[in-house]
C-alpha cells in the first residue's frame, strides 16, 4: 500500500493561508490504514488548524468530509456537496488522490496534507517499511521474493556489498542488509544455485525513463 | 473568564481517587471538570483537542500504574499518544506541557487533590504572566 505521513500545520497553514472555508478531504483506502488521512486523522486535522488559526487571530470554517477511495472518479463523486462552497481542500489523500481532485473539480484548490513516502507495509502496529520501488520489472522471482530495489540500500542486482556487515547495511545498523535476508531466504529453499547467475545491468526504462507510465487494456476499454 | 481545566478519569483508578477527594473534604478547585472514562485508553486524541477548541486551559489524564490496567495496555496506549498529541498541540501554538498523564490509584485521593491544585496554580500564573 502507499504510505504517507502528516505534513507539518504550519505548512498546511502556509498554504491555506488566504481561504476561510476549507474542505479537510479523507481516504479510507491506504492512508487509513497507515494511519495518516483516515477519518480520525481528518477530524484531528481540522482541528488543528482551527485551533492553529485561532491561535494566529484568524478564524477558519472546516468541513470533514472522507470518502471509500480519493484515486478513483467513482468515489470522488461522493466528495461533490463538501467541496461546493468552500474556498480550498486539504486533502489528506496520497498524490494521487490530490491530483484526482484537481482534475475531477477544476475550480477547487487542493492542497496535500500528507507527504506521501513509499509503497510500504506495516511490520508491526505503528511501523511501516518501504517493500517496493514499482520499477515496473519485477525481479522477485529470482531474489526469494525480497526485492533488492527497495530494501538493499544500493539497489543491487548481484549483493551483497563489503558493506553488509553482521546481516546488516552500513548505511544504518537498523536496516537489515536485503542481499543477507536473499540468501537466507533461497538458502531455506535450496535455490541458492540461482545467485550463481549474474544479473545483467538491469532494464531501468520501465522505471522513470521516459516520462508518465501508462498501462492500456484494450480488452477492458468500453 | 478564568483557566478551565478538564480530567479525563479512568473508572478504576482516576475516578476514584477524584470521589476520595470528595469524601475527605477537600478542596478541589472550582475551575476542574471531571469526565468518566472507562480506562484511559479511551481518551482519543480528538477529545483532547475538543477540549482546547471549547476553551480548556489545560487538559489531565488520570490513569493506572504499570502493569495494573484492567484493560491490559490502555494507560500505556494513551501514554505513548500524548507524544504525538503534543507534538500536534505544539504546532498549533499550545504548550504541550498543558496536557498531562499521571498515575494514581483509588484510593489516592490526596495526591489526587494535590495534582490538580498544582496543575491549575500553574496555568494561572501562565495565565497571568501573559497578561
Amino acid at each position: 500500500m502507499i504510505i504517507a505521513k502528516r505534513k507539518p500545520i504550519e505548512e498546511i497553514m502556509t498554504m491555506i493561508a488566504p481561504y476561510e472555508n476549507i474542505l479537510v478531504a479523507g481516504c479510507n483506502g491506504c492512508v487509513a490504514i497507515c494511519l495518516a488521512g483516515g477519518e480520525k486523522e481528518v477530524g484531528i486535522m481540522a482541528s488543528a488548524l482551527r485551533l492553529a488559526s485561532k491561535k494566529s487571530g484568524k478564524e477558519i470554517k472546516t468541513r470533514e468530509m472522507t470518502i471509500e477511495r480519493q484515486c478513483e472518479h467513482e468515489f470522488l463523486e461522493e466528495l461533490a456537496p463538501g467541496i461546493s462552497g468552500v474556498d480550498a481542500v486539504v486533502s489528506l489523500a496520497c498524490g494521487i488522490g490530490v491530483q484526482a481532485i484537481a482534475e475531477k473539480y477544476k475550480e477547487a484548490m487542493v492542497f496535500p496534507g500528507v507527504n506521501t513516502t513509499f509503497l510500504g507495509m506495516p511490520i508491526e502496529q505503528g511501523v511501516w517499511v518501504e517493500k517496493c520501488a514499482a520499477c515496473g520489472d519485477c525481479l522477485l522471482g529470482i531474489t526469494g521474493g525480497i526485492c533488492p530495489i527497495a530494501r538493499c540500500s544500493k539497489s543491487l542486482l548481484n549483493g551483497p556489498c563489503g558493506g553488509s556487515q553482521g546481516g546488516k547495511c552500513e548505511v544504518n545498523q537498523e536496516i537489515d542488509c536485503a542481499w543477507q535476508l536473499i540468501y537466507d531466504r533461497l538458502k531455506t529453499l535450496g535455490k541458492l544455485q540461482l545467485l550463481d547467475e549474474i544479473q545483467p545491468p538491469k532494464n531501468w526504462s520501465t522505471s522513470r525513463d521516459g516520462g508518465v507510465r501508462k498501462i492500456v487494456r484494450e480488452d477492458m476499454k468500453l | 473568564m478564568g483557566p478551565q481545566v478538564v480530567a479525563f478519569c479512568c473508572d478504576n483508578s482516576g475516578y476514584q481517587a477524584a470521589d476520595m477527594c470528595g469524601y475527605l473534604r477537600t478542596d478541589i478547585p472550582p475551575e476542574l471538570e471531571v469526565v468518566w472514562v472507562p480506562c484511559i485508553g479511551r481518551v482519543e486524541p480528538m477529545q483532547i483537542m475538543g477540549e482546547f477548541e471549547e476553551g480548556t486551559s489545560g487538559v489531565l489524564l488520570f490513569g493506572c500504574y504499570d502493569d495494573a490496567c484492567r484493560h491490559i495496555h490502555g494507560n500505556c496506549r494513551v501514554r505513548a499518544r500524548l507524544k504525538e498529541i503534543g507534538d500536534i498541540l505544539n504546532e498549533c501554538g499550545i504548550d504541550r506541557g498543558l496536557v498531562e498523564f499521571h498515575a494514581i490509584t483509588a484510593h489516592e485521593g490526596t495526591k489526587f487533590c494535590r495534582i490538580v491544585r498544582q496543575f491549575c496554580d500553574r496555568i494561572k500564573s501562565g495565565m497571568a504572566a501573559k497578561v
